[in-house]
């Protein structure tokens, strides 16, 4: 897989570590439970791109998550999650035709992988599952995706269409 | 491939070497602890001049009053009994356990960034604290940032004293097996050696050697139910912790210093 670095993949790189920085300052502040945004900007991606794409994309992702400061506990889980998720969501790209509920199912099959990990992890640990706050997560993700991604997907088309990516 | 392999390949290095991939964090977090102070400090709107200069009222009126709420934090840190002759290093909590990873901060991993790095002094196992008691201990120091592991995350256990008596135990947010089930956000307290503990006794940290990572008697948490008696080897108890993690804010890393001036032997009197 060759990989091109275009203006496309530099404002994707940038949008990720805003995201990700948002997530670590602002979203705290707001609740306990919040959605996932930088999991949206790796759905857009991954329904552009298809599987391989969107693995990409999931596992730079995780990498700013597991080292932006604070961090994760284990070095390299969120990339892996993010991975796995980027697949999930890149599994519902379609060559054409372009239907409305196909970023919300990537979102939520993406938010679905993401919660799987975090529940297997816990129970594998023996820890007590956070079902509610899993749940609330994966419902609030998928919601903002059915507004955010298709948005998302039309700056990057509007891009490429106007060749400057 | 390559990359997913590399990425297991860290995982398990970080995993069962912890420690060992510090450099890629304190790489990190020298690249983005920066612009994570510079979003926590606010933006700057600019739409037309009247509602810029309404804004910028505001804002002020808002910044007086979080300078305010500030200088009454610093303040309580200073008067709480645990800060009395202590060196303390204050600074503004920037950054939480990332949103992105829902399941982590859901489930027990609480770590904050904090604005001061070894520039400022600040090493590896100091303790923070609040006004109101112990906050976490600090994990992990870059230039300008430091991370810190706060109480309620499943990898922290302080040693303690418990009620009048000062009986030994430790903390942590990890449940002992077969005690029932706690409700988010509280702490499990486990006594070392057999001894009463009785609902509204005061958890305090019992002190490490010099000071690193806990300094002694820093309010933790206050006991509020006991685990009923299921013939366990050591008795425990529910403890609901006495500083807020999840509205953290200003917070003061004590700077503890070996002690350097000899004790003087006391004379017994012997009646």
């Amino acid at each position: 897989m060759r990989v091109r670095i275009s203006l496309l993949s530099l404002l994707r790189a940038a949008l990720v570590v805003l995201t990700v920085a948002l997530s670590a300052v602002v979203l705290p502040r707001l609740g306990s439970v919040g959605p996932d945004l930088v999991l949206l900007v790796v759905v857009a991606g991954a329904l552009l791109g298809g599987p391989a794409k969107g693995a990409l994309l999931g596992l730079g992702a995780g990498w700013v998550v597991d080292l932006m400061p604070p961090g994760t506990p284990a070095l390299g889980m969120a990339a892996l999650t993010y991975a796995a998720a980027g697949v999930s969501a890149g599994l519902w790209h379609r060559d054409s035709g372009r239907s409305a509920s196909l970023p919300a199912l990537a979102t939520l099959a993406a938010a679905s992988t993401v919660a799987a990990v975090g529940i297997l992890r816990d129970m594998t640990s023996g820890w007590p599952v956070p079902w509610a706050a899993a749940g609330w997560s994966v419902v609030l993700t998928t919601a903002l995706g059915l507004a955010v991604v298709p948005l998302l997907i039309r700056a990057e088309r509007g891009l490429v269409r106007r060749r400057l990516a | 491939m390559v990359l997913i392999v590399a990425t297991v390949f860290l995982l398990g290095l970080d995993l069962s070497h912890p420690g060992s991939t510090s450099f890629l964090r304190t790489g990190a977090a020298a690249a983005f602890g920066p612009l994570e102070r510079a979003m926590a400090a606010g933006r700057n709107d600019e739409v037309t001049r009247l509602t810029r200069e309404r804004d910028e009222l505001e804002r002020a009126r808002g910044q007086d009053a979080a300078s305010v709420q500030q200088a009454r934090q610093v303040t309580s840190v200073l008067a709480s009994p645990a800060a009395k002759g202590a060196q303390l290093l204050f600074a503004r909590v920037v950054a939480f356990t990332a949103q992105s990873s829902t399941t982590e901060s859901s489930s027990g991993g609480r770590r904050v960034t904090i604005d001061v790095g070894y520039r400022d002094g600040v090493t590896k196992d100091l303790t923070v604290i609040s006004g109101a008691g112990l906050v976490g201990r600090v994990i992990a120091v870059a230039a300008w940032t430091s991370d810190v592991l706060v109480v309620g995350d499943r990898e922290l256990t302080v040693g303690v004293r418990v009620g009048k008596r000062g009986w030994l135990g430790s903390v942590s947010a990890t449940s002992p097996v077969g005690a029932p089930p706690r409700a988010p956000g509280r702490l499990s307290l486990t006594l070392i050696e057999q001894g009463t503990v009785m609902v509204g006794d005061t958890v305090t940290t019992l002190g490490s050697v010099g000071g690193r990572p806990f300094i002694p008697d820093v309010p933790v948490g206050t006991v509020v139910s006991l685990d009923p008696d299921r013939g366990q080897l050591t008795f425990s108890a529910v403890v609901e912790p006495i500083v807020d993690t999840e509205a953290l804010d200003v917070v003061a890393v004590v700077l503890s210093t070996p002690r350097s001036v000899p004790r003087a032997p006391s004379l017994g009197s012997g009646k």
